[in-house]
């Protein structure tokens, strides 16, 4: 297996397990309004007094330890390094260009970027996806059956994709003759997916499924949030943030 | 009896060219009619075409379809059943599909097998798994009429002989009908009222299995397997190709191990089978084996220098446009695969049976000295899967290992090495 198909390979494999690693976990059966306000405070409060986010992220990060989902929450840092390396390496070089370096503020914008984009992924991770299609399907009844599609067709394309990269580096193809292949067998999964879904698709009513465990702790955590911005606002935290 | 579907003087075509006809057909409620034949002959054209997804796959027809329930009331799972399942969790298509509150739908898988996967990610469960789903969404969904391709290709002998079943008596107690497209007629032999077979661009319909133009053709395929059987065990070279020691695994989500402390050994000219009930871990030491996925806990000892896998999914093994370009213009292998005819068809209008022979054929070519198949026998009617089983001891004959993951009784039957998981 050449070095560029294992890269993409373990590369994929992160994305995939970074999102789809686990069943319909307990984690997805809360709802996406808590989940969506959490979010918008770790935007306007975390990036506004940076090492807030530290404090944001530590019960995210507690909840997926708690949950026993370890694998999700090392592979949700891997995949939220990313941009938060790029961001940081770019300002590093650019610096250096300059001929002034500043390595505090390179860790700032790397710890800065991974924590919201896990932030973002925790978000991913807590969509209901009986909750959306229901309010989807309020919306429009044809709607209803998209968000469960797209969830199944792009987990379905990453693990395809793996599989594919795999067994054509041992026939000795290429990468890119590969991804040329994934692409245009994108048609055939179309076909493949539509002619699965068009017999049954007038029968599709989305049944909502919580569990009030999960909101519970959604509910503690956006409690945990509110007093974080109370201290930050309206305290002297701020001054050494 | 009420008659639930209708057929009068049916002529499918793709592209333009016939590809077969039906004079007619009638179906009642509570009958269980069997679609077989030849693999590539047009069985799963002929049922895109009563389902009516046929213009996604390119196909025409003319002639009258005529269905005497509605369309809410007909459900169809198709060849390659990983395209039927279209959310995220199984649990979300049984509920969303059926109406029925989690509770009623967990006993009901419980009695499938299948209640320990209702909240797995989809792309987790193996394809014996999906079918099983799709069926019991079918008949949650209240459907009269249930149209089945190659239902049974993914299951254990187990799980088949209690899918008969269930079918038996969901004919008699409830009046549903089935229309299954399969090439093990002895399966369904005992239940079946009428019999569609289809050959050579005619579909002819027939009222008793005993009937039909494949009758002594099981004895004839037999006695050859006998043959490829015996041959077979008298390949082993002895030149070790692998060695797997205590080899564990488990998917990092889970908590329960899939794959418990496997040994195995394989020589060069040695067939080793994998079998044991869906779900039980066979693709999944099979991507071990192949390097897809590192053991947990074990050592997998190589001595090979390459290696070739075929998925259960053929078509992503396959990397070329046509067969002759995937085969590397060897015509000799495409005449012993049986593709000479379909050399310059794009591979995406491949009948399943024809990509699964395509990717066999291609792999074996390779000059690999270990081949890792999973499901070769998926999609093959007898005639074509001892041609596949000739191409594989011709393969051992040379000295090339295989590992073979299956729930045929007739490429179990050749192996020399078994290991039940």
């Amino acid at each position: 297996m050449s070095l560029l198909s294992r890269a993409l390979s373990f590369f994929t494999v992160v994305i995939l397990r970074s999102i789809f690693l686990y069943g319909y976990s307990e984690l997805r059966k809360g709802t996406i309004l808590l989940s969506l306000m959490h979010l918008t405070i770790v935007l306007t409060y975390g990036l506004k007094y940076g090492p807030s986010l530290l404090a944001y992220t530590a019960p995210i990060s507690i909840l997926y330890l708690v949950l026993g989902m370890y694998g999700l929450l090392i592979y949700s840092l891997a995949v939220s390094s990313i941009p938060g390396l790029w961001m940081s390496l770019t300002q590093l070089i650019m610096d250096v260009l300059k001929g002034m370096l500043n390595p505090l503020n390179y860790i700032s914008i790397y710890v800065k970027s991974t924590l919201t984009s896990l932030a973002i992924l925790y978000v991913l991770h807590t969509l209901n996806p009986s909750e959306l299609s229901t309010l989807l399907y309020r919306a429009r009844k044809s709607l209803g059956m998209y968000p469960q599609l797209f969830m199944r067709i792009n987990s379905f394309l990453i693990k395809e994709g793996i599989e594919a990269i795999y067994t054509h580096s041992l026939k000795g193809e290429s990468v890119w003759k590969t991804l040329a292949i994934l692409m245009l067998r994108g048609d055939e999964l179309t076909r493949g997916f539509s002619e699965g879904l068009m017999p049954k698709y007038m029968r599709f009513k989305p049944s909502l499924i919580y569990s009030a465990r999960t909101i519970w702790i959604q509910l503690l955590i956006l409690g945990y949030d509110i007093i974080l911005v109370l201290l930050i606002t309206t305290s002297w935290i701020p001054q050494y943030l | 009896m009420k008659e639930l579907l209708r057929v009068e003087g049916l002529k499918v075509f793709a592209g333009g060219e016939a590809l077969v006809r039906l004079k007619s057909l009638r179906v009642d409620d509570g009958e269980i009619v069997l679609i077989t034949g030849p693999s590539g002959s047009g069985k799963t054209s002929l049922l895109r075409c009563l389902v009516g997804v046929h213009e996604l796959a390119g196909l025409n027809y003319s002639g009258i379809i005529s269905l005497g329930v509605d369309r809410s009331e007909l459900s169809y799972i198709p060849q390659e059943p990983w395209y039927g399942l279209i959310t995220p969790y199984p649990i979300l298509e049984l509920m969303g599909f059926s109406g029925l509150s989690e509770g009623s739908i967990r006993a009901y898988a419980e009695a499938l097998n299948v209640g320990h996967v209702l909240e797995s990610n989809s792309i987790d469960l193996s394809a014996g798994e999906i079918q099983r789903i799709l069926f019991l969404e079918a008949l949650l969904s209240e459907s009269r009429l249930i149209l089945m391709d190659e239902v049974t290709a993914y299951l254990d002998e187990g799980s088949r002989n209690q899918l008969v079943s269930v079918i038996e008596g969901l004919r008699s107690n409830y009046g549903i009908s089935f229309m299954v497209v399969d090439h093990d007629i002895d399966l369904w032999k005992d239940c079946v009222d009428k019999v569609v077979y289809v050959s050579g661009g005619e579909a002819v319909t027939y009222s008793n299995v005993d009937d039909l133009p494949t009758t002594g053709l099981t004895s004839k395929v037999m006695e050859e397997v006998r043959a490829l059987a015996s041959e077979v065990r008298n390949y082993s070279n002895g030149e070790l190709l692998l060695k797997a020691i205590n080899v564990w695994f488990k998917y990092p989500d889970s908590r329960d191990y899939v794959i418990k402390g496997v040994d195995l050994e394989l020589s060069g000219g040695d067939l080793l089978i994998i079998q044991g009930p869906s779900g039980k871990g066979k693709s999944t030491l099979l991507k071990i084996i192949s390097g897809i996925h590192k053991p947990s806990r074990g050592k997998i000892l190589r001595y090979y220098k390459y290696l070739q896998y075929v998925p259960e999914n053929p078509l992503i093994y396959l990397s070329e446009p046509t067969p002759r370009d995937e085969l590397r213009g060897d015509l000799e292998i495409a005449k012993e695969a049986y593709l000479s005819h379909v050399l310059d068809t794009p591979i995406t209008r491949l009948s399943s049976g024809e990509r699964r022979r395509l990717a066999i054929a291609s792999a074996i070519t390779r000059g690999a000295d270990l081949v890792v198949l999973d499901e070769p026998s998926v999609g093959l009617d007898p005639e074509n899967l001892v041609r596949v089983l000739r191409l594989l001891t011709k393969a051992i004959s040379r000295g090339v290992g295989l590992i073979v993951a299956t729930h045929s009784r007739l490429l179990t039957y050749i192996g020399s090495k078994i290991i039940t998981l």
